[in-house]
């Protein structure tokens, strides 16, 4: 099972596409992975990613995590 | 790489509430079928999202044909042939319907299955359906006669936490107690999403996958830090052949931090 690593990067409410998710609770789409702001698009750019979807995870009207998928 | 999800779209009701807007999408090289989706809206009921919104819990539809599915001869003409639709509530609140669509590809190894508990029924989780490819027959045989209690297993442990679960090694994990029908089709991660529904029921949807056809191509798992101000990256699953990404390779998606 993949270990928490919570002392890693962060993200503000709304920003970029898993933001956006974290702001409204709706998941978000975006068909240009390399352009997610901060050193976030130039690493999946590199990486090879497209684009991602981020879906909230909601737990007793709380969103308790958002996953992104990238395709 | 292909990956097992070969679309993904999102809805969003309207302003009055009446109906299921387009909300973005992800359709690859399925354009056809986005080019009439972007068109779409779906009253309660209506379609595919309008059912997951009227029955205010996850679908898994594997047959088009004959259904309440609206885009059954664009699907087909671009090999889709089934769907997964997810309500996102917050309390009774939908905030959104979330729907996934995969393949008929030969050699398509892996599962979306859907776990529902009853309390009225039952103290375990049973599988409600799922979709398992093309070469899953021996997996889905287990799985359909599994009981998981709550904290067991992979929908179990997702059902207890209301937490994403990642497992990188199913055929290694003490933990995944369909390991060896796993191994056995070549499944070999996974990961479970607990479903926010308007019952007194739990879903989790658990996502299972082969080297060759990943759910996707890399996964990650933020949360709220402590003041719930900013999203912390928790978990990463990168590329199939990678066991996972070491802290120091995920710090460089650090805000800020351009490469």
């Amino acid at each position: 099972m993949l270990q928490a690593a919570p002392q890693g990067p962060a993200l503000e409410r709304g920003q970029g596409t898993i933001g956006r998710t974290f702001l409204t609770g709706v998941p978000a789409v975006s068909d240009n992975a390399g352009s997610e702001p901060g050193g976030f698009g130039a690493a999946a750019k590199e990486a090879g990613l497209a684009s991602l979807v981020a879906v909230p995870v909601i737990s007793e009207g709380r969103l308790t995590a958002a996953v992104a998928w990238y395709f | 790489m292909k990956t097992f999800i070969r679309a993904v779209e999102v809805w969003v009701p309207s302003v009055d509430r009446s109906i299921l807007e387009f909300g973005g999408g992800l359709y690859g090289t399925a354009t056809r079928f986005a080019a009439i989706s972007r068109s779409l809206c779906f009253g309660r009921g209506e379609g595919l999202p309008g059912q997951a919104w009227e029955q205010g819990r996850p679908i898994i539809l594997k047959q088009f044909d004959g259904s309440y599915f609206k885009r059954t001869a664009a699907a087909h003409a671009e090999g889709i042939t089934c769907g997964i639709a997810v309500p996102i509530f917050a309390g009774d609140f939908l905030t959104s319907v979330l729907v996934m669509f995969c393949g008929d590809d030969e050699a398509h190894a892996g599962a979306i299955e859907l776990w529902r508990n009853d309390p009225t029924v039952s103290t375990d989780m049973r599988l409600v359906d799922g979709y398992y490819g093309t070469t899953a027959d021996t997996f889905e045989f287990m799985s359909r006669r599994t009981s998981i209690r709550r904290g067991n297993g992979l929908p179990g442990m997702a059902w207890e936490s209301q937490a994403p679960v990642f497992f990188e090694d199913l055929g290694k994990s003490a933990r995944f107690l369909r390991a060896d029908s796993a191994t056995k089709v070549g499944i070999n991660r996974g990961y479970a999403l607990p479903c926010s529904v308007q019952r007194d029921e739990s879903y989790v949807m658990t996502f299972l996958s082969a080297l060759g056809t990943p759910i996707a191509r890399r996964f990650e798992m933020w949360v709220p830090d402590a003041a719930r101000e900013k999203l912390v990256l928790a978990a990463v699953s990168a590329r199939p052949a990678a066991c996972c990404r070491p802290r120091r390779k995920a710090r460089r998606w650090s805000a800020g931090r351009a490469r």
